[in-house]
């Protein structure tokens, strides 16, 4: 019946954090530590994406040459040639850079704030309420223009609900989870309903909408990712530090001048914001929120804010390496959710398998 | 600092690619027309929406142009040659006279036949551009260069097999028409590709297309005929799994719609939701009728194993009764398909007793 | 944890009001439905059926056979969640979590898929061998390297389960047959199954819960923690593992009857520990009668509620199960340590 605190996550500093090569950095008055060792992680991490998109931007079945794509990228190209790279192929690879950093730290967020490893966005309802709002939407023949805004609408709400529902004078983390469960078991029957009243064509689309897909993406979806991107994850990185005090308990939070409750909450709300903006452009795609943190900690160590930056990038590199994956080298084409999952689970269950029982 | 060059350099990304983005997406419409991109569901204002009933603009000069069932009238500076079209629309136009040069949608069987829904397109002669559901390939289809996209509508306005989270990149690559084969008699729906057809220069005075459109004439006489002859005969369509029983809703099926034009009394279930109603199968003799007709496709539990695993089954009484018939439940868009289904179904009331059910 | 039970009546005799309960429940599931039935009809239905009676037909062959194959299903979901509840200390823990649902659903999608099958009786080797396969898979992984801790074990089935359930959504998407086949599977039903499907799971089914009820004291001593346990001698790792294998026999007999039906295994347990308190010896027993209640009750509801159609029962038993588990974690101090 006990929540292991203890569990991956959990754990903050770890007496070899204490041996990390830090460096002081002084900016005006703000003054930050930076893990040296850390920073190259991301630095790396955020190299391999821009590579990773750079390729992606030529793989496809209408043959491009590279000049022809650079030639797109700078404007001068022919039109066929301007339309396949700029129309269809990079605002494609931009949603997934940023609709997999979206989603990983969102994870994040949550594993570290409820501090239990099994927990992500999509077991405590969050995807759940986009789900039952985008389904409905899908099968009773609603203008799909207002698509990606119910299914964020259902996001929030299911959030908000459970948060609503979880609030007894504070937020307890084991209360949240069940309570999390409870609102997904409930969303979920209800999407599972529609799905079975509706026709199988309809039931098709649902279901491809809940696989999470990136196919059509425009660059309005860019450009939404890319400014709630430019909002949270800053978010995020400051709430870091609060993260970190509140892992070690609520009375040390408390005893370093937490307002625990506050700090819950702008957790809690950028988590689901991450969570939900993902969801809303490519449909709620399984996995990378609750896998990346888990890989991010295994490679690179305690919560920090250097680890939510890495975590961000692997979280792109996974998607968009599985959206190429799943457009290129298979037969046929198959969207990105059912590729994250069966792309990361090998290499996750492979890492579980090297890792001792301690965990 | 390393949040600030991110955010920087993700913002620059965004700046710079918006930027190139929008001359990207004017010239986009694909190569070889210049149609007024992607805004044909704001409709492209024509000043003659009659127009597209019409073959107008034979002659190669004249701008071309076509009002389709969502009123979306598509203008092209000359007729297009090339077209896309989704199969059950490329079958509808190819029975016409008229050859697609890409198709979308269902399209083989696994013995390597074609599916029904495709007719008699010559597959070695069109490029497929996705068949599954929501497998577009955005890129083959640009790569074919259409100069217009063809799909049938069971809801309008959404075009099948074309899914809403693509359908502006398709607008971009060439103008979308679409003709509705929902909720109208299938005989409308036919003539309307007659017009498309006929718009894109398709001989319909040829001899073919004159003998297959008196075939289906003929058929739906003789149908009228046999109902005539009994008018008390009740009709009920329907499919069914181990646990659900369909009742089908005759005015969203083409098919059925155009029987009940001929006189059929078909069953009309009181709650339908859109397509049918379904029933639990203690529920069996909710609805009764004198004949069943039954959706025959491959997916679907047949009556054998419906009379084995469905003890209510038997007791509905066009199943005592013995008339229980074939159903073609997605019917093709063709003159002589249809009037092969016609004579099936007039050969099944002929036979039938209209007395099951008083 | 719950300490102690809220003993206004004593435990054994709230066991016979439960299993009075539960057969209460059961003359329902066959009196009502979708159309109504007479008691004199019903009763006829049992003890002198006459086949030309529609009324009798439907009691009969439809509501006899989902009743009986439902009380197995709730007794093996609500037995093997409790168990994994205590083997794994996690609350979170149901059935699934070994996964058991991902596993059977894989292999039923993918012998339609291959196969072409249509009905239950076909695939219902699929499905056990799916959650034996994917449960083996789980506990394999979990248990390397020195012995399957809690959360070695939950991080393992999350993993399988959504590997599996990946592939499964792949083949669907693949194929709208296989789709227009399964997505009322995969829904969860009793509907349409026939007492013929009995007889292959009879076996593991009752061996499953007797095993289980069998094993009360050690998922007492188990419940403690791994320490705790240990100090008391008993080797846990071979412990968890016989839990792991009566779960599988349990909740693999399960989705193979029903198809996934979630949230009894979890639920259940729940409501039974704020009901009897933290003994094992007896919330396995009370797990045993509340399940099939639950069950057969979401089930009548799904009959009458969605008339003239229905809804399934592993839709019902989420729409009720579900705010009742929220407000029980609003309520309780449930796991709140």
């Amino acid at each position: 019946m006990s929540v292991r605190p203890t569990a991956t996550g959990a754990r903050p500093d770890e007496p070899q954090a204490m041996s990390r090569r830090l460096r002081l950095v002084q900016v005006g008055p703000v003054a930050f530590r930076i893990d040296l060792r850390m920073a190259a992680r991301v630095a790396f991490a955020t190299a391999a994406l821009l590579a990773l998109g750079a390729w992606g931007l030529t793989l496809g079945s209408f043959r491009l040459p590279l000049a022809d794509v650079v030639r797109a990228l700078l404007g001068s190209a022919p039109a066929d040639a301007a339309f396949i790279v700029m129309g269809l192929r990079l605002p494609r690879v931009l949603a997934a850079m940023l609709v997999g950093p979206a989603l990983a730290m969102s994870g994040a967020i949550f594993q570290g704030l409820l501090r239990n490893p099994l927990v992500s966005p999509d077991v405590i309802g969050i995807n759940a309420g986009a789900s039952v709002a985008a389904v409905w939407w899908i099968i009773s023949h609603r203008p799909p223009v207002l698509l990606p805004v119910v299914a964020f609408a259902g996001a929030l709400g299911a959030a908000a609900a459970v948060y609503l529902l979880t609030w007894r004078g504070h937020i307890s983390g084991a209360r949240l989870i069940l309570v999390g469960i409870g609102a997904h078991a409930l969303l979920t029957a209800g999407t599972t309903a529609l799905i079975v009243r509706a026709n199988v064509y309809e039931a098709a689309t649902a279901y491809r909408w809940m696989t999470g897909s990136l196919a059509g993406s425009d660059w309005g979806d860019v450009a939404t990712l890319a400014a709630a991107l430019a909002l949270l994850v800053p978010a995020g990185l400051v709430l870091m530090w609060p993260l970190r005090a509140l892992q070690y308990g609520d009375q040390t939070a408390r005893s370093l001048g937490l307002p625990l409750e506050r700090t819950r909450l702008a957790l809690m709300a950028v988590g689901c914001a991450l969570s939900a903006v993902a969801v809303s452009v490519a449909g709620p795609v399984g996995f990378v929120a609750f896998m990346v943190p888990h890989l991010a900690r295994m490679l690179a160590g305690p919560v920090g804010g250097g680890l939510f930056l890495f975590t961000g990038a692997l979280g792109g590199l996974l998607l968009l390496g599985a959206d190429l994956l799943g457009q290129h080298a298979l037969p046929v084409s198959l969207p990105v959710g059912v590729i994250t999952a069966a792309l990361g689970a090998p290499y996750f269950l492979f890492l579980l398998y090297r890792t001792n029982a301690q965990m | 600092m390393r949040v600030r060059t991110l955010l920087a350099a993700l913002l620059a990304v965004v700046v710079l690619t918006g930027c190139t983005a929008a001359p990207g997406n004017t010239s986009g419409p694909a190569p070889g027309n210049s149609s007024p991109a992607g805004n044909s569901s704001a409709g492209s204002g024509s000043s003659d929406p009659a127009a597209g009933d019409n073959p107008v603009g034979n002659a190669e000069s004249e701008p071309w142009t076509f009002t389709d069932d969502r009123g979306v009238t598509v203008t092209l500076p000359k007729r297009p040659a090339r077209v896309v079209a989704q199969s059950t629309a490329a079958a509808s136009l190819w029975a016409l006279g008229f050859e697609v040069v890409g198709v979308f949608g269902p399209q083989r069987l696994p013995d390597g036949s074609n599916d029904p829904t495709i007719g008699d397109v010559d597959l070695s002669r069109v490029t497929s551009v996705g068949e599954e559901w929501g497998e577009l390939d955005l890129e083959k289809l640009a790569a074919l260069k259409p100069d217009l996209i063809v799909s049938i509508m069971y809801v309008p306005p959404e075009l099948w097999y074309i899914l809403p989270d693509v359908q502006p990149q398709v607008e971009v690559i060439a103008p979308t028409v679409g003709i509705t084969v929902g909720q109208r008699p299938i005989k409308e729906a036919v003539q309307r590709f007659e017009d498309l057809a006929a718009a894109l220069g398709a001989d319909l005075n040829a001899p073919e297309v004159a003998d297959a459109r008196r075939h289906f004439d003929e058929a739906s006489a003789a149908l009228q005929a046999a109902l005539a002859e009994k008018p008390d005969l009740t009709v009920m369509f329907g499919a069914g799994s181990l646990e659900t029983l369909w009742v089908s809703n005759p005015p969203y099926y083409a098919d059925l719609a155009y029987l009940q034009e001929l006189g059929m009394n078909i069953v009309v279930p009181d709650n339908p939701e859109m397509y049918w109603e379904a029933l639990s199968w203690e529920q069996a003799l909710r609805y009764q009728a004198d004949v069943l007709f039954y959706d025959s496709r491959t997916g679907v539990v047949q009556p054998p194993e419906l009379a084995a695993q469905v003890p209510t089954w038997n007791h509905i009484p066009a199943v005592k009764a013995g008339q229980v018939y074939p159903w073609v439940a997605v019917p093709p868009y063709s003159w002589d398909g249809l009037a092969t289904i016609l004579e099936d179904i007039t050969a099944a009331v002929k036979a039938a007793d209209p007395d099951v059910v008083r | 944890m719950w300490s102690g039970s809220p003993a206004r009546v004593s435990r054994p005799a709230a066991l016979l009001l439960l299993a009075g309960a539960l057969v209460v429940v059961a003359l329902l599931s066959l009196r009502v439905g979708s159309i109504p039935v007479t008691t004199a009809d019903a009763l006829a239905a049992l003890t002198d059926y006459d086949p030309d009676s529609y009324t009798q037909t439907v009691v009969r062959t439809m509501r006899l056979p989902r009743t009986v194959i439902g009380l197995g299903v709730g007794a093996a979901l609500a037995v093997a969640g409790s168990a994994m509840q205590a083997a794994t200390r996690n609350p979170l823990a149901e059935p699934s979590l070994l996964g058991v649902n991902a596993g059977a659903s894989f292999a039923i999608v993918a012998a339609v898929y291959l196969g072409h099958m249509t009905h239950p009786l076909q695939y219902i080797w699929f499905a056990f061998a799916g959650a034996l396969g994917a449960s083996v898979l789980v506990y394999g992984i979990a248990s390397a390297g020195g012995g399957a801790s809690p959360v070695k074990l939950a991080l393992a089935g999350v993993i399988i389960s959504a590997l599996l359930g990946s592939w499964t959504t792949a083949l669907l998407l693949l194929n709208k047959e296989t789709l227009e086949v399964v997505r009322f599977w995969l829904a969860g039903s009793l509907a349409g199954r026939s007492l013929n499907l009995l007889p292959p799971v009879v076996p593991f089914l009752a061996a499953g819960l007797l095993g289980a009820l069998l094993l009360g004291r050690q998922l007492n001593t188990l419940s403690l923690g791994e320490d705790a346990a240990r100090s008391l001698g008993m080797h846990t790792g071979r412990m968890r593992a016989a839990v792991a294998g009566l779960v599988v026999l349990l909740a693999g007999s399960a989705v193979a009857l029903a198809g996934p039906v979630g949230f009894v295994g979890l639920a259940v347990p729940h409501i039974v520990r704020a009901w009897v308190g933290s003994d094992y010896r007896w919330i396995l027993p009370f797990s045993l009668l509340l399940g099939p209640a639950l069950l057969l009750g979401a089930d009548i509801l799904g009959r009458v509620l969605a008339r003239p159609s229905e809804l399934q029962v592993g839709v019902v038993t989420a729409l009720v199960g579900a705010p009742f588990l929220i407000s029980m974690a609003r309520r309780r101090r449930v796991a709140e340590r």
